[in-house]
């Protein structure tokens, strides 16, 4: 069975008098350790995906399977044990806790119900720190550092209770290219050395012509799933308006 | 320890907001505060000047003697002999300060020009200085058991007969027997109480020279002072337990049950300082909901983010609690304090209060350290800053996660 399981999966929005379907009847699966880029126009239905998969958002039929677990009928309080365990977050505005210090962001997670025995905690924050290259911040504020230390920051939160899937929404958006470059770089690295499962939205057009699996969604439906066969031409034709 | 350390840092870290609502708060508790200590002054203030003025902390009398001494009062007072037993009783008992005996009826004291009806009170004129001693000698001295003959007036019943101090007077009662009698007094002095209405028809005498006059040697009743008014319940219950058990013919009477006014001024006081407390508390909770209400919605962001990373709904609502809670008990220890301070400095000035309605004179303003107000409205700020956060993080917390993460 597949890491990530999406069957039939439907959401729709009330926006004002209009009903928005969102998605409408998407499947796919994710292997345990596959990189994923989801792609595709404003209102296609990726960030939507991505919000039911990483168990933020409810949906109105359809299945999801997460490792094994079926999110579909789990409650509040189960969602966010499942959270605070198995998925890190990378968000395109850092949404980093501004009055806590790069540090205490990072071991944060940890608090929540991390499944790092308290011992080991601190190595495990200041290896990311490092690995990060930011272990000379630990001490330092959110508003003391750039955009891409923030980022740098976020991945190292979203990677210090091991989750086995990490998601980034727009991760790069809020990065000049060569800062977005390195950090997704180092997303990445750092994702495959914890062995953790990546789901990527996004609308750079570069990554999704590099990506080793891209799902372009259009109108709340996969319009498109390369894994071998994408192209950058192919990217170029058809989401030349992302 | 992480909830405190990063609800101290918000209240740092929105510096404006927390200055004000800490201000709104702080300067309501002090009020609070300073107001109380003013009433709880004004309460003792009162309270000991009726004591030491009139009633002493207790009153023993002949058993009936409350219901019936108006109608008879001859036929309820107590004789030599139970004064006798009632006093060395007293005596022994723990906290007692000092007893002694009165009789009180009415009569005509004047002198060829004028004259007029009084209260007259015959004392002991060495323990009655004891038990009297927020009586003003306003002009001449007091009584003293070595003059007979000496008296003192109410500054409005000197007044009223135009005596003067070392005047010679006469005074006309009548004797238990029904027969008028007449002694001659002299002036020895004219005093002010607490209460002016008793001023203008008091006067006071050796107890010896007013059993003279009625030709009796009963009285009406044996007043205590004590050392202290709060060991009050604890000695009535002692002395209550030995006259029953010396099978004592007499009844007791508190200060407070023989004079209404003060409870008529305590109700009175208290009404306003509810009221005012009202207020202040109504200010209060608008004060930390608007702080609140606007902490919730900046930090709607990072309310997401926390519930992504996998907060609970229970921790969202427990980490604004913690921060309301924080804001409001900060600021009602500093309330307490700022309050504390005001009223030590009120104290030092020594300023004098004119004499409140129906008093013939002033006071100086005091304010009391009232311990009891400051840990009550300190719970009554938090209790009231946990319903004014609680909504409103309830709230947060219920915010779905995907439009609070979108929330700018």
């Amino acid at each position: 069975m597949s890491f990530i399981q999406v069957n039939n999966l439907c959401k729709r929005y009330q926006l004002g008098d209009n009903t928005v379907d969102a998605l409408q009847g998407v499947s796919l699966s994710v292997e345990q350790g596959e990189r994923l880029f989801l792609g595709g126009p404003s209102g296609s239905g990726k960030s939507t995906l991505l919000h039911i998969i990483g168990c933020l958002d409810k949906y109105d039929s359809g299945q999801v399977t997460i490792d094994g677990n079926d999110i579909t009928h789990a409650g509040d309080k189960e969602m966010s044990l499942f959270r605070a365990q198995n998925i890190g977050f990378v968000f395109q505005n850092f949404n980093l806790m501004p009055v806590l210090n790069v540090y205490e962001n990072v071991q944060y997670p940890l608090q929540l119900g991390g499944t790092i025995p308290p011992a080991h905690r601190r190595e495990k924050i200041e290896e990311l720190l490092l690995a990060v290259g930011l272990e000379k911040h630990a001490r330092h504020y959110p508003n003391e550092l750039s955009g891409g230390q923030r980022q740098r920051v976020a991945i190292a939160r979203a990677l210090v209770h091991q989750p086995k899937l990490l998601i980034a929404d727009e991760p790069t958006a809020n990065l000049d290219t060569a800062t977005g470059d390195a950090i997704m770089s180092l997303m990445l690295d750092l994702s495959r050395k914890h062995g953790s499962t990546v789901i990527i939205c996004t609308h750079n057009q570069e990554l999704l012509t590099q990506a080793e699996r891209c799902i372009m969604l259009r109108d709340g439906l996969i319009d498109e799933d390369s894994t071998a066969t994408f192209t950058s031409s192919f990217a170029e034709k058809k989401y030349a308006c992302i | 320890m992480l909830v405190f350390k990063i609800a101290w840092r918000n209240i740092l870290r929105y510096k404006r907001r927390s200055v004000f609502a800490i201000l709104t708060i702080m300067v309501g508790v002090a009020g609070i505060v300073l107001f109380g200590g003013f009433v709880e002054a004004n309460y003792i203030g009162l309270r000991e000047s009726i004591i030491r003025s009139q009633y002493g902390h207790l009153q023993i009398h002949q058993q009936g003697y409350e219901i019936n001494h108006r109608r008879d009062p001859n036929a309820y007072r107590m004789s030599p002999e139970t004064t006798r037993q009632a006093q060395s009783l007293l005596e022994t008992a723990p906290n007692v300060l000092v007893t002694s005996r009165r009789l009180e009826f009415t009569g005509l004291i004047g002198n060829e020009r004028n004259s007029r009806a009084a209260i007259i009170r015959g004392v002991d004129p060495d323990t009655e200085a004891l038990i009297n001693s927020a009586l003003t000698i306003v002009e001449g001295e007091e009584l003293d058991s070595l003059d007979p003959e000496g008296v003192i007036l109410g500054e409005g019943l000197a007044q009223g007969i135009n005596a003067q101090v070392g005047d010679v007077l006469t005074l006309l009662g009548t004797t238990i027997n029904g027969v008028m009698n007449a002694v001659d007094v002299r002036v020895v002095g004219i005093f002010q109480s607490f209460a002016k209405e008793y001023d203008d028809s008091a006067m006071m005498m050796g107890l010896d020279k007013a059993q003279t006059l009625l030709n009796t040697q009963a009285v009406d009743s044996i007043v205590v002072l004590l050392d202290d008014t709060d060991t009050l319940p604890a000695v009535v219950a002692d002395i209550g337990g030995k006259i029953k058990q010396q099978q004592l013919a007499v009844e007791w009477q508190e200060w407070y049950k023989m004079t209404n006014y003060y409870q008529k001024v305590v109700d009175l006081y208290n009404g306003f300082f509810f009221f005012i407390n009202l207020v202040i508390y109504v200010v209060v909770l608008f004060g930390v909901s608007n702080t609140m209400i606007v902490t919730v919605m900046e930090r709607t962001s990072e309310i997401g983010t926390l519930r992504s990373m996998g907060m609970q709904r229970s921790g969202i609502i427990r980490q604004f609690l913690v921060e309301g809670l924080m804001l409001a008990l900060l600021a009602a220890l500093l309330g307490v304090a700022t309050g504390n301070a005001i009223t030590w400095f009120v104290n030092s000035l020594d300023i004098m209060m004119p004499a409140p309605p129906g008093s013939s004179k002033g006071y100086p303003l005091s304010l009391q350290y009232v311990e009891d107000i400051w840990f009550s409205t300190v719970a009554i700020v938090a209790t009231i800053a946990f319903f004014a956060t609680f909504f409103p993080a309830l709230q947060a917390s219920r915010k779905a996660i995907v439009d609070a993460l979108r929330h700018v």
